[in-house]
Parts: C-alpha cells; sequence; structure tokens
C-alpha cells in the first residue's frame, strides 16, 4: 500500500508474544496516523476504566503517512496511552529520528500490553521482533541507554527509552529518543516504566511506497525557497528559528506576556525585568554552541548542539534548550541563570522528565515556600526562594533521583498538593496537568485559554484552535472547530508545527492524499479532523470526564488579574469561548456528549457510537 | 507635539526610529498607524502581531497620548515554540 507498511506490531509483555496485524488504505485514509490510528484502536482494545499502570493499560507507537515518505517537516511519531496524570486520553509526540526508522523497520505502529515480570526492550531489525532482557539497561539514563545500544545491537539504531523516572513512576516522566527528543506530556514515561519496558530499538532499510512523488517533491521545493529567502512577513520568525530554534523568542516572550513569568502570577517586564530577561537573548547561547541538529525530513533544523566545560555546571556535550524548557525553567521561576537553565535542561533529558512540567512545579514550590506554604524542612533543607538557581537544580536532580522531596513533587503539582494536603491556592494545571508556556492572558489573542481546558489533553501548546476570531463573531466556534481539526491532521500526518509558517496553503493536506493516493481536499480534512478530535474525545467521555470536570486553575484565565504589565486586567472567558466550540462541534454544552447523528455524518466513529451507548 | 522613545523587543526586521514625535493627545490608534506606515505593513497585521506598553500601561482603545507620557514598548506577539 501507498504511505504505510500496512502493519502493526501487537506486543503482550506479561506473555512475551507478539501478533502482526494488518491494515488497508481505507482505514490510513479514514484515521491519517498517529494518534489518529492511536485513539481508534484503543478505543476499540483498551477496556474503560483501566488502570494507567496497570496490566490491561496499553501503550502505542504511532507513525503518520509523512514519515519516511518525503515531505520536509514530516519526521515525528506520536507516543498514546491513558494519561496517569489527567485519568484521560493522551498523546506526545516526538522528532528526532525515531518515527522515520520504524518505518523503515516494517512497522507503522507498536501498541504494548501488560506487564513484564523482568526489564525488557524490544529490538526491531527490518521486520525481525524480539523481546530482549534489559536488566543491563535498568538503571541508565536516557543517553547512555543509546550509547548501550548502539555499541550492542547497531551503530545506526534508533532509540525510545525511559530514564530514571519513569522507572520510578513518576507522572512528570516521558519518554526520550535520540538521546533528546522528547515525547514529553502527559506521563508517558511513567506508563512505559509501569510495563518493565525500557526501550524500543529500532533499525530499518525498507522503503515505503508513496503515490504521487511529484506533488510532494512540488510541494517541497516551495518550502525550500521559503526557507531559503522568507518573505518579509515570516523573514523574522523562520530566520530566527533557522539560527537559534525555539530560543529565538524567548527574550521577547520573558517580556511580551507571552511567557508565564512566577508561577503565572507576575509580569516579566515588571517582575522579572529587561536586564534579567537578557540572559534569554539568543545570541547568548552562541558561545556554546558546536553544532546544529535538525529531525529527520527538517529543512529548519532548529536544535542545537552545545558544549558546556565551564561554570557552575560544567556539562560537557549536551543540548540548547528549547523555549518552553527555558521559559519553565527560567521566568515562571524568576530564574536569570542561564546555566541552571541547561543544568535541568541535560538532568531533564537523561533522566526522562518532561521539562514544562519539571519547571512547573519547581515554580509552584517556589510560590509555595514564598508564602511559607511549604518548608525548608519538607523540602529537604533546599531554600527554594525565588529566582534560587542552585534550588532549583537541587528540586530538578532530587526529582530525577526520584528522592525524598522529588518522590512527591515528581509527580506534578496537583499529587503534590494533595499528598502535603495544601498549595492548592498556587496550582497552575489544566485538568490536573501543567501548562505549555503561552499565557492566554496575553492581549490581543485568547491564546491556548480553550484547549488548554477542553482539549482531550489539556494543557497543551500544540493543540487546538482558532484564537484570533472575537468570542463575539457569530463565526467563532466554527473557525476554532476548523483550525483545531487543521491541527489534528498536521499533528497526526507526522508534520512538524513548528514548520508551519513555511508550509504554503494546504501543504499538508496535499502531503497526506499525494503520500496515500486519494484527493485530500480541504473539505474532507475538515471532516477528518473533526473524527480524529471526536476519537479521543470519546476516549475521555467513556472514562467519564465529562466537559463540566474539565477545569483549568483560575489565575490562568486572569481572576483574579494580572496587576501589571502587558497582560494587565486581562480576563479570558473559556467557559465561552468552551460553549462556542462545542457547540460547533456537535456536542451538548454541559456534559460534552456528542449527538449520535454527528458521529454518523462525521463517519468512521462507530466505535465511538457503541463505546458511549448513544 | 512630544518625543516619545521608540523600543522594539521582536524577530521580525523591522526598524522604528529611536524617538518619534506625536501631538499630545494622540490615540492608540493614531499612534499604531503612524508606527504601522513607519515599518511599511498593513495596519491590522501590525496590530495583531504586537503588544504596546506605555510606560508601562498597555496601550490600547481609550488611551491617549499625555504630555508626561516617555517610552513606548513594542513587543512581537510570539505564540508558539
Amino acid at each position: 500500500m501507498n504511505g504505510f507498511n500496512g502493519k502493526m506490531l501487537f506486543v503482550d509483555l506479561t506473555n512475551g508474544t507478539t501478533q502482526v496485524e494488518t491494515f488497508d488504505e481505507k482505514f490510513a485514509q479514514t484515521y491519517v496516523g498517529g494518534y489518529g490510528f492511536g485513539a481508534r484502536i484503543l478505543l476499540e482494545r483498551m477496556p474503560a476504566g483501566a488502570d494507567p499502570l496497570g496490566p490491561d493499560s496499553m501503550l502505542g507507537f504511532v507513525t503518520g503517512p509523512t514519515n519516511a515518505t518525503g515531505p520536509l517537516f514530516g519526521g515525528r511519531y506520536t507516543v498514546v496511552h491513558k494519561s496517569p496524570v489527567t485519568g484521560g486520553w493522551n498523546d506526545a509526540n516526538s522528532g528526532g529520528f525515531f518515527g522515520p526508522e520504524l518505518k523503515r523497520a516494517g512497522f507503522d505502529a507498536i501498541f504494548f500490553t501488560g506487564i513484564s515480570e523482568k526489564p525488557v526492550y524490544l529490538w526491531i531489525k527490518d521486520g525481525e521482533v524480539e523481546l530482549r532482557d534489559a536488566s543491563h539497561l535498568w538503571g541508565q539514563d536516557c543517553k547512555e541507554v543509546w550509547e548501550t545500544l548502539k555499541q550492542e545491537l547497531d551503530p545506526r539504531v534508533r532509540v525510545a527509552t525511559i530514564g530514571s523516572a519513569g522507572e520510578n513512576l513518576l507522572l512528570s516522566s516521558n519518554i526520550i529518543n535520540d538521546g533528546h527528543r522528547a515525547a514529553g506530556r502527559g506521563g508517558c514515561g511513567a506508563v512505559m516504566g509501569s510495563k518493565k519496558l525500557k526501550a524500543i530499538a529500532v533499525r530499518g532499510t525498507g522503503a515505503i511506497e508513496v503515490a504521487d512523488k511529484d506533488t510532494i517533491l512540488s510541494v517541497n521545493q516551495v518550502i525550500s525557497s521559503t526557507l531559503a529567502d522568507p518573505p518579509a512577513p515570516l523573514a523574522g520568525y523562520l530566520n530566527g528559528n533557522k539560527k537559534w530554534g525555539t530560543t529565538s523568542l524567548t527574550y521577547n516572550s520573558a517580556l511580551s506576556g507571552d511567557s508565564p513569568v512566577k508561577n503565572w502570577g507576575g509580569s516579566g517586564i515588571v517582575d522579572f525585568g529587561e536586564q534579567r530577561a537578557a540572559i534569554f537573548k539568543p545570541e547568548v547561547g552562541d558561545q556554546y554552541l558546536t553544532s546544529h541538529y535538525g529531525c529527520a525530513q527538517c529543512p529548519m533544523r532548529c536544535g542545537a548542539e552545545y558544549r558546556v566545560d565551564t561554570g557552575k555546571w560544567p556539562l560537557g556535550d549536551t543540548e540548547r534548550p528549547e523555549y518552553e524548557t527555558a521559559a519553565a525553567y527560567g521566568c515562571n521561576c524568576l530564574n536569570d541563570d542561564f546555566e541552571a537553565v541547561m543544568k535541568c535542561n541535560e538532568i531533564c533529558n537523561r533522566a526522562g522528565i518532561d521539562t514544562i512540567t519539571g519547571g512547573s512545579i519547581v515554580a509552584w514550590v517556589m510560590e509555595c515556600y514564598d508564602n511559607g506554604v511549604l518548608t525548608k524542612e519538607e523540602l529537604d533543607g533546599i531554600e527554594a526562594n525565588w529566582g534560587n538557581a542552585e534550588a532549583i537544580v537541587a528540586l530538578t536532580e532530587k526529582i530525577a533521583a526520584a528522592e525524598g522531596c522529588g518522590k512527591i513533587i515528581g509527580n506534578g503539582q496537583l499529587w503534590a498538593a494533595n499528598y502535603y494536603g495544601k498549595g492548592h491556592e498556587y496550582l497552575t494545571t489544566a485538568s490536573g496537568i501543567e501548562l505549555g508556556m503561552h499565557d492566554p492572558r496575553m492581549p490581543g489573542v485568547d491564546g491556548y485559554i480553550r484547549p488548554f481546558q477542553y482539549d482531550p489533553t489539556p494543557g497543551r501548546h500544540v493543540k487546538g484552535g482558532d484564537n484570533r476570531t472575537p468570542l463575539s463573531d457569530p463565526n467563532r466556534g466554527n473557525a476554532d472547530v476548523a483550525k483545531t481539526a487543521g491541527t489534528e491532521i498536521l499533528n497526526t500526518s507526522g508534520m512538524c508545527l513548528l514548520g508551519g509558517a513555511a508550509l504554503p496553503p494546504n501543504a499538508t493536506n496535499n502531503f497526506v492524499g499525494a503520500v496515500l493516493g486519494f484527493d485530500f481536499t480541504p473539505e474532507l480534512s475538515l471532516t477528518t479532523g473533526r473524527r480524529i478530535w471526536m476519537l479521543r474525545h470519546a476516549f475521555n467521555l467513556r472514562e467519564g470526564i465529562t466537559r463540566d470536570k474539565m477545569d483549568i486553575a483560575p489565575r490562568i484565565a486572569g481572576n483574579p488579574p494580572i496587576a501589571t504589565g502587558p497582560n494587565a486586567g486581562i480576563v479570558r472567558e473559556p467557559e465561552k469561548a468552551g460553549d462556542l466550540f462545542f457547540e460547533a462541534m456537535g456536542c451538548d454544552l454541559k456534559t460534552g456528549m456528542p449527538k449520535r447523528e454527528v458521529l454518523e455524518q462525521l463517519g468512521g466513529l462507530e466505535i465511538a457510537i457503541e463505546q458511549l451507548g448513544l | 507635539m512630544i518625543s516619545i522613545r521608540i523600543r522594539y523587543i521582536g524577530f521580525h526586521p523591522y526598524v522604528f526610529p529611536e524617538e518619534m514625535s506625536f501631538p499630545v493627545g494622540s490615540s492608540a490608534g493614531d499612534i499604531f498607524t503612524v508606527l504601522a506606515e513607519t515599518v511599511g505593513v498593513d495596519y491590522d497585521v501590525f496590530l495583531y502581531e504586537h503588544v504596546f506598553l506605555l510606560d508601562g500601561v498597555r496601550l490600547e482603545e481609550g488611551v491617549f497620548l499625555r504630555p508626561e507620557s516617555r517610552e513606548l514598548m513594542i513587543f512581537t506577539m510570539s505564540m508558539g515554540g
């Protein structure tokens, strides 16, 4: 078939058995790939109410049609499972080379069930599959695991693994591939760790057929031309990303109201200040630069390798912290020590900790400490004053080691607040998960307030939705749905959101259609994107997560409003934005339950109709 | 007319003069119009892309330039990353 191998691998870790199942073109055209495939499979095969860390829990690694088929920016795969953080649907995607390599190794997706008696890893080489003992890898960090398996298996092997955080089932844990690319959110590392699955190693030399190479090449040429000489409105953004990656935004965002400051309670220009924010000017990091890094099929190469030989934390070879990391461990903690941010980034990459959650936990701890809610004794002697770089590193090290207070705070703000029985007033979470580093109170736009609260994966800056159309505009709901559907297609196709600015109109649809061999019109794309969103939403509804149970910390919407700076006085209306969105989606405004006829119109949702009893 | 210090923090290749003069009483819209013309960008696009602080207070509809106004900071809204 075009675009995929047409093969999914199912691994039962309890019994140590594997089974290959096939799928056809119709399945691919209906669910695209990534979490479209994932939600369809898990909704059907994972029992409702299953413990996310129990044997019935399923964990999937799913590629998209653009992986290993030529489209520029098409290098991302997706991890899918039930989140131990939110209790609902979770997907987290990652770049690097793992996804395309998995596909070239003969499988479009792997789904794990069960729990192994002892640590194992899965080794796939050109269609051959073997579960192997991972006793010697258990305890190794994410970079060590990759190096070990390169030596043992193949120098070109690609590895997705957990570190100490996943082994210790911390809810802030993630899955790291290629040494430092992260499927970051939702506690996926803990799910993998609960299965005693340390790593997946893949090596593939196969080729994937595509239906229409010429269209792929022609769209690629437009992207290449745009990147080589970006037109004026895009020049600053794209040239900045080419040179400095997402860190090209950090200084600007720390002051403009985009980045959260002081655990979402402050203002960058007032509480952090230009002088302290200046350490996040992108050129500051150039002194550490050794090379640029790009994921598979990426012409932008927004990553960078650093070397740090001096200072308080001489890390040696490391990676440039992404914007989200720099904001979470920087201005959100009032931290102006870039070396500390690099150190925390390295700790997280090695231990397999989500840096958004990690930095957000530290910011919450600091606000609790500042207000006398948490004490030095409760924090193992760490004086967690705002901006204390040594404390920020120490707390992150505690989490990585799952030691002392790290065992508690490493499970996230809400879990820690419930454990301590205090600090709930300082939570900055949505449905229990920490938020991406973009403040919806920024003037002019709603930002991510609606998807933060109401996406099936709450708290994400990579989901949804229209935020430009005012809530008073009668077209707002439809516009939000349309843009959400577009994001669903981009994510499930395996494309990278960061490359979006370089894409010509309709590029992702053209790529998907050209790879799979069908006319993927904008209308069909809208229907398909809505279908995929509805699958994820149905998974949550089946778990009892109705709309009225999806919450967000009041301060995120401006309750109470920020007093100073660009975001002063701004109050967002997530309930109204949610009403408009759910109405346009064809869902009940209180529960979010979709109407049966809406699912029938969208098609491909028989499983949702059945599971929701509609 | 008063002279206002202009500071731009953003990633677009826009170049603003270090100081610009505006009549006292200019509305936010008047100022945005001049700024958009200065860098040659459509008014709506320019407005959508940026956040403005006049002496630390958000410059928006209903705010007017006062004799004591001194500094205008312009930030590019950076969503994503």
